[in-house]
C-alpha cells in the first residue's frame, strides 16, 4: 500500500505541484473494475451479434452464447466480489449514488458545459460528482434489470411463450442500450479530463484533484501524514 | 392326411395323435426333449427363432436344452438363448449376405432377388454357407455340387428363363403372370381351393371325418380367477416381435413395453399411470418390472402388453432388462386339435408391487 | 413463379404406425433420440363413447412464421411456404422455442431442430420422407392450392362420421404450410384457434430492436464528434489553472509563513 504524496514543502523546484500524483483507487478496486470492464465488452459484442443481423455471423455454432453465459457470471458476481472485499466502501457507493441535494442540483445546470468540456463555472465538486453519481445509480438500475431478464432468457428458455419472450428481451435490450450509453458517456468523460490513471495506477495527477474533484482533495490534506499512512487515505470509489 | 415318416413312427410334434394336420408344432418338440417320447430328440439347431420369446412354459425350454446333447444356434443378434448354446455361429445379416431367391405365389407372383448391400463388418456368415460348409464336412458333397451363391441362384432362377444379372438388371423383382380372379381357375377347370367340394366349405366334411367339430362351435372358456386379469398380448408398429428391442433408432422410440391395465380398474387397486408392478400369473410365474399404462383402450377383466421386452441377454446392450416379458408368464396353452397351434391368451395376471 | 408448398395430414388416415417419425429421422440423418415429428395417441370418451385417434406434432410451416421473425441470425426463413432451417447459422439463442406459438422447434447440438420439409428432395421433385412412406397415405405433399382442395373434399366426406370434422390451418398466421384435417374441433386436440403472434414481439422486432442498434451508434458517434471540442475547452482550462498555480505559488514564495499556515 503506497502513501499518498501531499504536496510538496519546496516550491521554488523546478517540477511545479501538479506533478505529483494522487490515490485515487486501491488495487482491489481497479481489479473489479478491470473484469468488468472485460465481462461488459464480451457480453455486448455476443448479444450485438444477436441484435444487428450484419453481425450476427458472429454467432453462429453457439459458441458466442457460452461466451455470453461466461461473461454473465462474470458481471454478476462483481457487485458481490466488491461487497466481500470491502463491504463499507461498497455500500458507501450505493448510498451516495442515491444522495442528491441543492448541491447536485446545481452541478446539472452546468451540465452541458461538463459536456463540452468545461469545469472552471463548477462549484467544488467531491469524491464524486453529481453527473458520476447519476452514472452509478443508473448503472446500478439497469445491472439489475439486465441482470434479471437475462438469467430468466437463460433459465427459462422453452416456458416463455410468445409473450413471455418479446417482454423480457425488451428489458434486456433496452437495460443494455442504457448501460452502453451510460458506458460510452464513462469512456468519454474519462479520456475528456484525462481520469484513466485512475484505475490504471491507482493515482491520478494532483492538476486532476484539484481541478475536478477539489473539495476531495482538500479533504485529503486535511488529513496529517501519519494519519493518511494509517488508513486507506480514503481514496474515492 | 399324411403318411408316416421313414421310421414309420409318427411325428415327433404329435401330428396325427394330438393335432390333425399342418406344419411341425415347435412348441410341440419340447415334451420329446424332456421325456424322449413318442423317440428322443439329442439334437436341436435354433435357426434365427427366438426360443425364449416364441414357446410357451419357459421352464420345460429350458429342461429341454439341458437335456439335449447338442444345441447350436444361429443367429444375427445375442437373443437370450444364446448363452444356453453348445455351438454359436454368428449370422451376416440380410443387408450383408445373399439369401434365396423369393418366390412368392399369391395373386400377383413374383420372384424376388435377395443381395448384400454391403460385405458383412464382423466376423459373420451367410446362411448358405454354413449350410454348404457344414453339408460338405458331414460327408452330403453331392448336395452342394455348386461353388458360390451365385451358381446356386443361376440354377434355380435358369427353369424362369432368368439369372442373377438379368433380375437385378429389372431392378430385382420379376413379377410372373398370376390367376388373381376365380373366373381364371374356372376358365381352367380348377379350383384354388384344396377342398372336397373345391368350394370354400362352412361345413367341413373332412373335419367332421377325423371327428372334429364340422362348424365353428363356441365353447366357453375359464374366466380369470378373482383378482385377476386375463394376459393378452399384441405388437407395437415400431417393434416386431422380440427382435428389435435392440435397434438403436427403434430402442430410442420405444425401449420399454408396458402393460395395459382398464383405468378404472387401476384407479381401483390404487395404481398410478406409469407407476412400475410385477406380474405373477396363476402359477406363481413372475414377470417384471412393467410400467402401467391405465387406460380406457382395454377391457376391465384383460391386462395387455406388447410382446417381446423383457430380454435377459446381456449382449443385447439397450434391450437388456428393458421392459417384461409376456412369455414368462406363458406357463399354460391350449393346443388347436386342427392345427396344432399354441392358444397363448389362457393366462391370467395379477399386478403386485415390489419384488 | 415461385410454388407456395403445403402439407396435409389427414388424421382419419393415420394408424399411430409412427413410420413417418422413423422416415423422417433416416432420412435427414438424425440421431436415434432426436425427431421431428411426435405422433401421440388421443383418447376421448370411455365404455361404448370411448374413440380415438392419433395426433401429430411437428412444424406447421405458418405463412407468418413467428420463429422466423424471432430469429437473429436468419437460420429460419421461408421458401415457397415452407419454414426452412440453415442449421450452420444458428446461434442456439433458443428464441423460436419461446416464439412458436405450438412450442414445435428444440434446440439440439447447439442448433434448431425441426421438420426442415427435406428440402434436398422437395428440390428434385420429390415428396419429403413423411409423406412417401406413409402407408396409410394420410400424409400428402405439393401446391398448396391441390392440397387445400383435397383436404376439402376430405372433410365433406367425413362430415357424416365426425360432424365437427374440419381443416386446421386454412387461414391461421396467414395460411399454415400444414393443413391438418381434424376429426373434432380444435381445443380437443389443444391447438389454439386462432394464434397469433403478441403485439410486444412486433415492438421487440420493429422498434426495440433498430431502436437499439441506431441509438447507440448515435451516441457513439455525437461523443466521438463532442470529444473533439470538449477536449479543446478543458486544454484551456487546464492552462488557465496552470497558470493560476503558478502565479499563487509565485506569490507564496514571497510570503512563507502563509505557505507554513496552508499546508497545516
Amino acid at each position: 500500500m503506497t502513501s499518498v504524496t501531499l504536496a510538496p514543502t519546496a516550491p521554488e523546484t523546478a517540477a511545479g505541484p501538479e506533478t505529483h500524483l494522487v490515490r485515487r483507487y486501491v488495487p482491489a478496486q481497479q481489479v473489479i473494475h478491470w473484469i468488468g470492464v472485460i465481462s461488459f465488452f464480451l457480453l455486448l459484442l455476443t448479444g450485438v451479434a444477436l441484435l444487428f443481423p450484419p453481425l450476427s455471423f458472429l454467432a453462429k455454432g453457439g459458441t458466442s452464447g457460452v461466451i455470453h453465459r461466461i461473461g454473465a457470471i462474470a458481471f454478476i458476481l462483481l457487485p458481490a466480489l466488491y461487497l466481500l472485499r470491502m463491504p463499507r466502501k461498497a455500500l458507501e457507493l450505493v448510498r451516495e449514488s442515491f444522495t442528491y441535494g441543492r448541491e447536485e442540483l446545481a452541478w446539472f445546470k452546468h451540465m452541458p458545459g461538463y459536456f463540452l468540456g468545461s469545469t472552471r463555472n463548477l462549484p467544488p465538486q467531491g469524491r464524486l460528482n453529481a453527473g458520476q453519481k447519476l452514472h452509478h445509480a443508473a448503472t446500478f438500475l439497469m445491472f439489475n434489470t439486465v441482470t434479471l431478464s437475462g438469467l430468466i432468457m437463460w433459465f427459462g428458455k422453452g416456458q416463455l411463450g410468445p409473450e413471455g419472450l418479446s417482454a423480457v428481451v425488451i428489458v434486456h435490450d433496452i437495460s443494455m442500450l442504457g448501460l452502453s450509453v451510460m458506458m460510452i458517456g464513462h469512456v468519454y468523460f474519462t479520456f475528456l479530463y484525462g481520469a484513466l490513471s485512475g484505475m490504471v495506477t491507482g493515482k491520478v495527477s494532483e492538476e486532476y484533484a484539484r481541478m475536478e474533484h477539489s473539495k476531495w482533495y482538500e479533504s485529503l490534506q486535511a488529513e496529517t501524514p501519519a494519519a493518511a499512512e494509517k488508513t486507506e487515505a480514503r481514496p474515492a470509489e | 392326411m399324411l403318411p408316416p415318416g421313414p421310421t414309420g413312427k409318427t411325428r415327433a410334434d404329435g401330428a396325427r395323435e394330438t393335432f390333425l394336420r399342418g406344419p411341425t408344432a415347435i412348441q410341440e418338440l419340447i415334451e420329446p426333449m424332456v421325456s424322449g417320447k413318442p423317440y428322443p430328440i439329442k439334437g436341436l439347431l435354433i435357426y434365427g427363432m427366438n426360443i425364449f420369446h416364441t414357446l410357451p412354459k419357459q421352464e420345460r425350454t429350458r429342461q429341454a436344452l439341458r437335456n439335449l446333447d447338442l444345441v447350436v444356434s444361429i443367429d444375427v443378434l445375442p437373443q437370450d438363448h444364446i448363452a444356453w448354446s453348445d455351438v454359436v455361429l454368428p449370422e451376416a445379416t440380410y443387408l450383408e449376405r445373399y439369401d434365396d431367391v423369393w418366390a412368392c405365389a399369391h395373386k400377383t407372383p413374383y420372384i424376388a432377388l435377395r443381395e448384400p448391400a454391403i460385405e458383412p463388418l464382423y466376423d459373420t456368415k451367410p446362411g448358405w454357407w454354413m449350410a454348404r460348409e457344414l453339408g460338405n464336412r458331414l460327408g452330403l458333397e453331392e448336395f452342394f455340387p455348386w461353388e458360390g451363391i451365385g451358381q446356386f441362384l443361376n440354377r434355380r432362377l435358369s427353369s424362369a428363363g432368368l439369372s442373377v444379372e438379368t433380375l437385378r438388371a429389372q431392378g430385382g423383382i420379376a413379377i410372373q403372370p398370376g390367376k388373381p380372379y376365380l373366373a381364371d381357375f374356372v376358365a381352367d377347370n380348377t379350383s384354388p381351393f384344396g377342398t372336397p367340394s373345391q368350394k370354400i366349405e362352412l361345413y367341413s366334411d373332412a373335419l367332421a371325418k377325423a371327428n372334429l367339430a364340422p362348424m365353428p362351435n363356441f365353447e366357453s372358456t375359464p374366466e380369470p380367477p378373482a383378482g385377476f386379469y386375463r394376459l393378452i398380448y399384441g405388437r407395437s408398429p415400431v417393434h416386431t416381435f422380440g427382435r428389435t428391442q435392440n435397434t438403436p433408432v427403434l430402442h430410442a422410440h420405444t425401449p420399454e413395453n408396458a402393460v395395459w391395465i382398464n383405468d378404472e380398474e387401476a384407479a381401483r387397486l390404487g395404481l398410478k399411470d406409469g407407476e412400475k408392478v410385477w406380474l405373477e400369473n396363476q402359477d406363481g410365474a413372475r414377470s417384471g418390472p412393467v410400467a402401467v399404462k391405465a387406460t380406457p383402450r382395454i377391457r376391465k377383466d384383460c391386462a395387455y402388453m406388447i410382446h417381446g421386452f423383457g430380454h435377459n441377454a446381456p449382449g443385447l446392450t439397450r434391450a437388456h432388462g428393458r421392459g417384461a416379458s409376456d412369455t414368462a408368464l406363458q406357463t399354460r396353452y391350449v393346443l388347436d386339435p386342427i392345427s396344432g397351434g399354441a392358444g397363448l391368451r389362457v393366462n391370467f395376471v395379477k399386478p403386485v408391487r415390489g419384488n | 413463379m415461385p410454388t407456395r408448398y403445403a402439407f396435409s395430414i389427414d388424421l382419419d388416415r393415420c394408424i399411430g404406425c409412427q413410420a413417418c417419425v422413423i422416415s423422417c429421422q433416416a432420412g435427414n440423418e438424425l440421431k436415434d433420440d432426436e425427431t421431428y415429428i411426435h405422433v401421440g395417441e388421443q383418447i376421448r370418451g370411455s365404455g361404448k363413447t370411448l374413440w380415438g385417434s392419433f395426433d401429430h406434432h411437428r412444424c406447421f410451416h405458418c405463412a407468418d412464421a413467428p420463429c422466423v421473425a424471432a430469429c437473429p441470425t436468419g437460420t429460419l426463413s421461408k421458401w415457397n411456404g415452407l419454414t426452412i432451417v440453415e442449421k450452420e447459422k444458428c446461434s442456439a439463442c433458443g428464441y423460436c422455442t419461446d416464439a412458436c406459438p405450438f412450442k414445435v422447434p428444440h434446440i439440439v447440438d447447439n442448433h434448431v431442430s425441426k421438420c426442415v420439409a427435406c428440402l434436398d428432395q422437395v428440390k428434385e421433385g420429390q415428396a419429403p420422407w413423411c409423406a412417401r412412406t406413409c402407408p396409410s397415405q394420410a400424409i400428402h405433399f405439393g401446391e398448396r392450392e391441390t392440397i387445400l382442395a383435397e383436404a376439402r373434399a376430405k372433410v365433406a366426406a367425413l362430415k357424416a362420421r365426425h360432424p365437427n370434422a374440419q381443416i386446421y390451418g386454412e387461414t391461421q398466421l396467414g395460411g399454415l404450410g400444414l393443413l391438418m384435417i381434424l376429426l373434432d374441433k380444435p381445443e380437443v386436440y389443444g391447438l389454439p384457434l386462432d394464434p397469433k403472434a403478441p403485439e410486444t414481439m412486433k415492438v421487440w422486432q420493429s422498434v426495440v430492436q433498430p431502436a437499439s442498434s441506431g441509438l447507440s451508434v448515435l451516441a457513439a458517434g455525437a461523443m466521438g464528434l463532442m470529444f473533439v471540442f470538449a477536449r479543446r475547452q478543458h486544454g484551456k482550462e487546464r492552462a488557465e489553472h496552470e497558470r493560476a498555480a503558478k502565479q499563487k505559488a509565485a506569490l507564496q514564495t514571497a510570503q512563507p509563513k502563509a505557505t507554513e499556515t496552508h499546508h497545516d
